[in-house]
């Protein structure tokens, strides 16, 4: 439950979800196996998608057709890696899981960069009933199958692949893109999570405390965000991610995940 | 016809009654298992499966408004979108 609620309280105030966190937290920490842990970690990014999309429709910034367009192949490589996730050896697993940490973290340094050289204006010069037009469905769908494949492996919402994709490639304005792909994590977690649940690898007294803290740890931490320098809680996540990928590849040269 | 206010609103409203309830059913399921481990239990599993039904209901509210707005194309999509989720659940149910 602590570890959920710290995750959920920092996620919500560095705006990233906490599963990037919560599986090697329990992994390294609670020796909990992998598979439980990513079953784990799927239901408490639900939680956080839902209940932040929730805020994020209700102000128009979310695109439901784009969500639902992109759906069809996040849907699919969720599905996909989940069922495939149970025949490949842990070790696999867990290189992918290190290489997208660093990722994840890279992308949030580039982020620090870019909001302290740009004004803040510059960023939310979109206001909702705007029009944008969006393109490269191809691309975006190819995209979000890779973003719903690693979500489905490792537990994770795969909002550093979504956001810059449809920011970058398909033309929606950042707001837009950032709510949107909170808004699909939702149903591209759930697909993967009823196939871990069916499995059997969804352990109600690890989820359970952990969705509870998930849950708590946002609530406050989207009401402590306008009031906290945000740009501290960034570099502290930052740092941790770069010290759970260290921890993982620690664990994975000592023979772990096997 | 449901214009995109309504339709948002909708939708906005089906997502925190999927979160607040599931939280609530969660937090309730926790403090009953301090008692009675397995209610507790039970309770536990009926709010996860609450949690993760929330997103697929949100696939289903979708549908049918894009129905009633005789919007052909996103009512197919939101449907294979549906499919994808009640197909590979079920495949997740038979391997067990």
């Amino acid at each position: 439950m602590v570890v959920g609620f710290l995750a959920g309280g920092l996620g919500s105030i560095a705006g990233v979800g906490g599963g990037i966190i919560i599986t090697p937290v329990l992994v390294l920490f609670f020796h909990v196996p992998l598979p439980l842990a990513v079953a784990a970690s799927l239901v408490s990014v639900i939680a956080t998608s839902t209940a932040a999309s929730s805020v994020h429709v209700e102000r128009h910034v979310t695109d439901v057709r784009l969500a639902m367009t992109l759906e069809l192949t996040t849907t699919i490589g969720a599905a996909v890696a989940a069922i495939v996730s149970a025949h490949i050896n842990h070790r696999v697993i867990a290189v992918i899981f290190i290489c997208f940490l660093l990722y994840s973290a890279y992308s949030m340094v580039r982020k620090q960069l870019h909001d302290s050289s740009r004004p803040r204006a510059d960023q939310s010069s979109w206001e909702p009933g705007e029009p944008y037009k969006i393109r490269n469905y191809p691309a975006g769908l190819g995209i979000s199958l890779i973003a719903g494949s690693v979500s489905g492996l490792l537990g994770i919402g795969g909002g550093p692949i979504k956001v810059p994709a449809m920011y970058l490639i398909m033309g929606a304005p950042l707001r837009v893109a950032t709510a949107t792909s909170n808004f699909m994590i939702g149903v591209t977690a759930a697909t993967s999570a009823l196939v871990y649940y069916g499995r059997g690898d969804l352990r109600l007294d690890i989820a359970g405390p952990l969705v509870v803290g998930v849950f708590s740890g946002s609530l406050i931490g989207a009401r402590l965000a306008p009031r906290i320098r945000t740009r501290e809680v960034a570099f502290l996540l930052i740092a941790l991610m770069v010290y759970l990928s260290v921890q993982m590849g620690y664990k994975l040269a000592t023979g772990g995940f096997q | 016809m449901i214009d995109s206010n309504q339709r948002d609103r909708i939708v906005a409203g089906v997502l925190r009654w999927g979160a607040y309830g599931s939280f609530g059913i969660v937090c309730a399921g926790l403090l009953v298992g301090v008692f009675n481990q397995n209610a507790g239990n039970s309770v536990v599993r009926i709010g996860l499966l609450l949690l993760i039904a929330t997103p697929v209901s949100r696939i289903v509210t979708l549908l049918v408004i894009f129905l009633l707005d005789r919007d052909k194309k996103y009512a197919l999509i939101s449907f294979t979108v549906l499919l994808i989720v009640v197909l590979s659940s079920l495949y997740g149910m038979a391997s067990h």
